[in-house]
């Protein structure tokens, strides 16, 4: 497995214990929010009370739009569908601002989109184990070059030119959670110019 | 002066804080600085008395921000295992004493945003330093401090004097009880919960978190559990081959240290996972809140600091 930083997912889960929920997707982690929500739902029949508050904050993407889905879904849930990704984190932060202890938040969608909400929710003194990750769609990373700093948002390939500085740098496992970024290095420091064929591992 | 080992200290004070409670104030013998820690820390303090050497933990209650003495709150324990009478009973200033380095279970989160400290009877003791901390840095904190006779606690009018408001009182021989469903409710994100006292005030604190769904990393508690007495058995040390009697009122760690042994350990309380030791042969009676109950039921491995043997004769891999 190697580098204990790797970040885990796994799939969303109800949580009964916690007496609000906030759901917060990106393109196609919807349907993952859509699961969420039909857990939520029968908690509700089964516990014969309410789940406590339901916020689902969405930001439709060029792989997939479940708006409609999870406006007609969720009736009786505060439903925002952001424009872009700054929308989605204000409207985050004006929900989190308003919670209280016992709130719970699921996040579904890139590893980019998961934690830039696990940062603006840490922002709000939310920890780690408050937050369910699930990771959806792309597998895309999230890379900062460890030479000039510049993140790359969506990396594809074991290798990539950094934006920043031009170097050839590798893809790491490597991940700082306070950045929500993988880490890259440059891969042709020994022997310049020796540069191993370039892969999509990360579609 | 050492880091590690025990630090030899003089008793400079003796305050009689109620029939219960005394506090001593420990100065080192060679007059410099204590090692510094951070509020909520523990030491263990070394007693030599007549028959027996106690070693027992005690909450450093005074200022993180004092390093010329230490300061520790005893209750006495009559069905003890004789360390807190000890205290009470046997050392006078001037007295010498040996202290471990501080240790900490149970610091205030950095990060935290709000504070909720709930403290029953003695177990104020770690909030006392916290106190200092969270005042310090302009935190946000609220202490709810729950004991049965105001007469017993001569913590009071300190706490109110620092603390004002911040500081909520529950007399329970005047029916005044701590509530922590009302102080847990509704509280910003952010906010954690430190819980220090007897077991039933923690776990009514834990279960009414978990409860309003507060996550693990928000809830603390630190429990002043003694090890429990039992039958006597005998401990195979499997390396060296010795062969130990433990009393009925002894724990494996004492009787190694006595014997010249130096294991890990730590908080003497079955919590902080540093004498884990590995069991070769024998049964377990288990008082720990450290191993899993998978562990505990193999019998493969034990805290030795609280934990005793359910069979007359256990090996560990000593």
């Amino acid at each position: 497995m190697g580098i204990k930083s790797k970040p885990e997912y796994r799939e969303l889960e109800f949580d009964g214990n916690a007496t609000r929920h906030v759901l917060l997707a990106e393109g196609p982690g919807g349907d993952a929010l859509l699961r969420v929500l039909d857990q939520a739902a029968r908690h509700g029949r089964d516990a014969d009370a309410a789940c406590g508050p339901l916020d689902v904050l969405y930001l439709p993407s060029a792989e997939a739009d479940l708006s409609a889905r999870l406006r007609s879904h969720a009736s009786g849930v505060d439903t925002v569908v952001a424009p872009d990704r700054r929308g989605l984190e204000s409207a985050l932060r004006r929900v989190l601002t308003q919670a209280v202890m016992g709130t719970r938040l699921y996040v579904a969608g890139s590893e980019a989109f998961v934690w830039a909400c696990v940062n603006v929710a840490r922002e709000t003194g939310v920890d780690d184990d408050e937050v369910q990750r699930e990771r959806c769609g792309t597998l895309a990373r999230p890379v900062q070059c460890v030479h000039c700093k510049a993140v790359d948002p969506a990396v594809t390939t074991n290798v990539y030119v950094c934006p920043g500085c031009g170097l050839h740098v590798f893809v790491r496992d490597h991940f700082s959670r306070r950045l929500g970024v993988y880490q890259s290095v440059c891969v042709d420091a020994e022997a310049p110019g020796e540069v191993p064929a370039i892969e999509e591992v990360y579609p | 002066m050492s880091a590690a080992g025990p630090i030899p200290v003089r008793v400079a004070a003796i305050e009689t804080v109620s029939p219960f409670i005394k506090t001593f104030t420990l100065e080192p013998l060679d007059g410099g600085l204590l090692p510094a820690f951070s509020g909520g820390s523990h030491v263990v303090v070394t007693m030599q008395g007549r028959d027996k050497n106690h070693r027992n933990p005690y909450s450093l209650m005074s200022s993180p921000y004092e390093r010329r003495f230490y300061q520790i709150s005893v209750r006495r324990e009559d069905d003890g295992r004789g360390g807190s009478k000890f205290l009470h009973g046997n050392v006078r200033v001037g007295d010498e004493l040996a202290v471990s380095p501080p240790a900490n279970l149970f610091a205030v989160n950095e990060l935290g945003r709000r504070h909720i400290l709930i403290a029953g009877g003695i177990g104020i003791t770690p909030f006392l330093s916290q106190l200092y901390e969270l005042r310090a840095q302009g935190s946000d904190y609220a202490l709810h401090y729950a004991y049965r006779r105001a007469d017993d606690t001569a913590f009071l009018d300190r706490l109110t004097a620092e603390h004002g408001e911040r500081a909520h009182f529950y007399e329970s021989s005047q029916g005044h009880y701590v509530e922590p469903g009302r102080i847990l409710a509704d509280q910003p994100l952010g906010t954690h919960v430190y819980v220090c006292g007897p077991e039933g005030l923690i776990d009514t604190v834990v279960t009414r978190a978990r409860r309003l769904g507060w996550p693990e990393s928000h809830i603390h508690a630190e429990e002043f559990a003694a090890p429990p007495s039992g039958k006597p058995f005998t401990v195979v040390l499997d390396k060296s081959g010795d062969e130990l009697e433990i009393g009925p009122d002894d724990t494996v760690l004492d009787v190694l240290e006595d014997n010249g042994y130096a294991p890990d350990c730590s908080c003497r309380g079955g919590v902080c996972g540093e004498c884990e030791t590995a069991v070769i042969a024998g049964e377990i009676e288990h008082h720990d809140d450290y191993l899993s109950e998978e562990v505990k039921r193999e019998h493969s491995r034990m805290m030795i600091c609280v934990s005793r043997a359910a069979s007359e004769r256990v090996v560990l891999d000593l």
